[in-house]
């Protein structure tokens, strides 16, 4: 038991970036090519709080670093904005941002293309309809929360999220009872199988 | 051996410990069911169209093209819970924020159709018995709305995982009656495994499937230990029924069912005649209700008595057409069904671009969740590997050393070999049909759950492997294993949809 309570501790502190949320397009194809200078804007359905970075896929159509840098603007004022200095080519990119306070609906993001190559953005041809644009392509825009975190650092936001997207009339407390329930599980199993021993 | 009582007095006999695990069945079922987002249990999506059309019409759906195939209501639900976006692509979490949790409410507050769905789809042609059963939950339901009905129906679910789990137990006490630790580890071994668990948490015929599956081999082992009584055929007859009328799957375990019963008869000795009167009841109880579905379902609903094709499986997300070869034949669908389950003989020809018994099965039965898009770092697969290699090795070394035992019991180990292959055959001609007419792979680790019992046994076996005076305490850290290996499933799941 002791060797399963480890493991467990050890996953919980594996720190990595953490998705705040995301626009929801699959990256299915290459859906859009900026040269150098072009931009590409985006309405979402939302800008999710606490987003400080936003990851995309990419590929560099030539040589040399991709830069790209993102505002993302609300009913005419700027609510963030952020570019990478220089990233070496990968299929995705994360672009930092000054962190936004909470969640914002509607949104325009708008994507440019600040390196001298052609850089393709990830996305999907087909329209979404609550992506804000019908009949044209969308590139995945993925929100990422600030720094690199654990499981614990971002309990609060676990928390809240499994309360979501259900009936459920536990509202936040749905995981801590959902915890509750497997303790009282475990330790039914637990009792049985004691019994089992000489 | 315990006595034989029947009927509500056997029930109330029963093993505190059976209950408990029972229970430990169900709460495990309730956990993953309240972990899992909606609609993200494989095939969900058309398996709670086809509850909804039964509670909403009282008839089960008739398959009509210019119908639509899910309701106004779950469309709605589906489209803001982002349903499908979500399938299949794992970096799309649940809804995040509660500004789309608002927009999810408002949309599914309207009054919106529920009973316009009962076009084809992948569950249409199934029988209605599981769906009939899971209509009582809907409407039972304090709220009318779609999202607080899969709630109340995957707590329903839930009551089939925890007879799945106590008819294990039951069928562990007949198979190895003097070992009362081995119907607990065994029983334990299945609440926890994680893809059950998983299925079990949602809205899926499969749950009843895999409990009525479990209650055919209870009574095939009670039938074998304690003789074809009409109350033991009538038991077995009543699982074939049942099974049929929960799932066509379970078509595949018939031949294994008639000759459990053959071999059961044979095995009568003195009491032919009991056994001859335990057949008959399995025959009457087996065919009455299957000849008053058909009826119905012909004449009164108009449906086809069976599909084109048993399988009307699902497109797992993520899988793709496997780069298989295509063809059909009895030779071609004996290789097929072969290279699915073992390693490909010299003189046939490669039908696979990867090793199923590996990736499909193995894979599978560790851990490939929700539209089988999410699964563990291939690492965890390998390290599984080599446990479930040393419990195998233990396995081995339990049979060789009970060996004298085995030909006194061949005709009970060849019934549940047979139902078992029975079920292993029709899944590999179903799945080369879907893929000669789909393109898709069909196979998932979940078709095969109905031989928990056997996984169960297979459990205990590795236990005694590490002799007698040893199994119990091997055992333990089995179930312990288990529960590690069911609490590290919810995590990754929870990273999956929430993280």
């Amino acid at each position: 038991m002791l060797i399963v309570v480890a493991g467990i501790g050890v996953v919980l502190l594996q720190r990595k970036p953490r998705q705040a949320d995301s626009n929801y397009v699959n990256e299915t194809a290459y859906v859009e090519t900026l040269s150098s200078g072009q931009r590409l804007c985006e309405s979402p359905y939302l800008i999710p709080g606490r987003a400080a970075a936003l990851r995309l896929g990419v590929l560099s159509r030539g040589v040399g670093a991709v830069r790209l840098a993102v505002s993302v603007t609300r009913r005419g004022r700027v609510v963030t904005t952020g570019s990478t200095l220089g990233q070496a080519a990968a299929t995705q990119i994360i672009v930092p941002l000054r962190p936004v306070p909470r969640t914002l609906s509607l949104p325009r993001v708008c994507i440019t293309n600040t390196g001298t190559a052609p850089i393709s953005l990830a996305g999907s041809k087909s329209a979404l309809p609550t992506s804000g644009r019908r009949g044209t392509v969308d590139a995945r825009l993925e929100w990422l929360r600030p720094g690199r975190e654990n499981w614990l650092n971002i309990s609060d936001a676990v928390t809240s999220r499994v309360a979501l997207g259900r009936a459920n009339p536990f509202g936040v407390l749905l995981l801590p009872i959902l915890g509750v329930l497997t303790v009282i599980t475990f330790g039914i199993a637990l009792g049985l199988i004691g019994r089992l021993l000489p | 051996m315990p006595p034989l009582k029947g009927g509500l007095a056997g029930l109330m006999a029963l093993p505190r410990a059976a209950w408990l695990c029972a229970a430990i069945g169900a709460l495990t079922a309730i956990t993953w069911g309240l972990l899992i987002p909606p609609f993200q249990v494989a095939d969900e999506t058309v398996h709670t169209s086809y509850v909804q059309y039964l509670a909403e019409h009282g008839r089960p759906p008739p398959g009509d093209r210019s119908r639509p195939s899910l309701s106004d209501e779950q469309v709605v639900t589906m489209k803001w819970l982002r349903t499908a976006e979500i399938v299949g692509n794992p970096r799309n979490r649940s809804v995040m924020t509660d500004l789309e949790q608002a927009r999810l409410t408002i949309a599914t507050q309207r009054r919106l159709a529920r009973g316009n769905a009962g076009g084809p789809n992948e569950a249409t042609s199934q029988p209605p018995l599981y769906y009939a059963l899971e209509a009582i939950p809907y409407r039972l339901s304090p709220s009318r709305r779609l999202l607080d009905r899969i709630v109340v129906m995957r707590l329903g679910s839930a009551l089939f995982a925890a007879g799945t789990v106590l008819f294990v137990y039951l069928f562990l006490r007949e198979v190895f009656p003097r070992r009362a630790w081995a119907w607990t580890v065994g029983a334990l071994s299945v609440a926890f495994q994680p893809t059950f668990g998983y299925v079990a948490g949602g809205v899926t015929p499969d749950n009843l499937l895999f409990c009525v599956s479990a209650g055919l081999f209870f009574a095939v082992a009670r039938a074998f230990r304690r003789g074809l009584t009409p109350g033991v055929g009538a038991a077995i007859g009543a699982a074939t029924s049942i099974g049929i009328l929960s799932k066509l799957t379970f078509v595949g375990m018939l031949p294994g069912v008639f000759l459990a019963l053959a071999l059961a008869l044979s095995a009568s000795g003195p009491h032919q005649n009991m056994a001859r009167r335990g057949a008959l009841a399995a025959a009457v109880t087996a065919v009455v209700p299957l000849t008053l579905y058909i009826a119905v379902n012909g004449l009164l609903w108009h449906r086809a008595v069976f599909p084109a094709a048993l399988h009307s499986g699902a497109v797992a997300a993520g899988d793709g057409s496997g780069g298989i070869t295509r063809g059909s034949n009895l030779t071609y669908g004996l290789s097929y069904t072969w290279q699915l389950y073992l390693p490909r003989l010299p003189f046939m020809v490669d039908l696979f671009a990867y090793f199923p018994p590996y990736e499909t099965w193995w894979k599978g039965f560790i851990g490939r969740f929700g539209w089988l898009d999410f699964g563990f770092p291939l690492m965890v697969y390998k390290l599984a590997l080599g446990v479930g290699i040393a419990l195998a090795g233990l396995g081995i070394r339990a049979v060789a050393r009970y060996r004298r035992r085995v030909p006194g019991r061949w005709r009970e180990i060849a019934a549940y070999g047979a139902i078992a292959l029975g079920l292993m055959v029709e899944i590999g001609f179903a799945g080369l049909d879907y893929r000669n007419s789909t393109g898709y792979i069909f196979e998932q680790a979940r078709y095969l759950l109905p031989l928990l019992p056997l996984y169960a046994a297979a459990i205990v076996l590795s236990a005694y492997g590490a002799g007698d005076r040893r199994a119990p305490l091997v055992g333990a850290v089995i179930v312990i294993g288990a529960m590690a290996h069911d609490i590290f499933s919810q995590l990754l799941t929870i990273s999956r949809y929430y993280g």
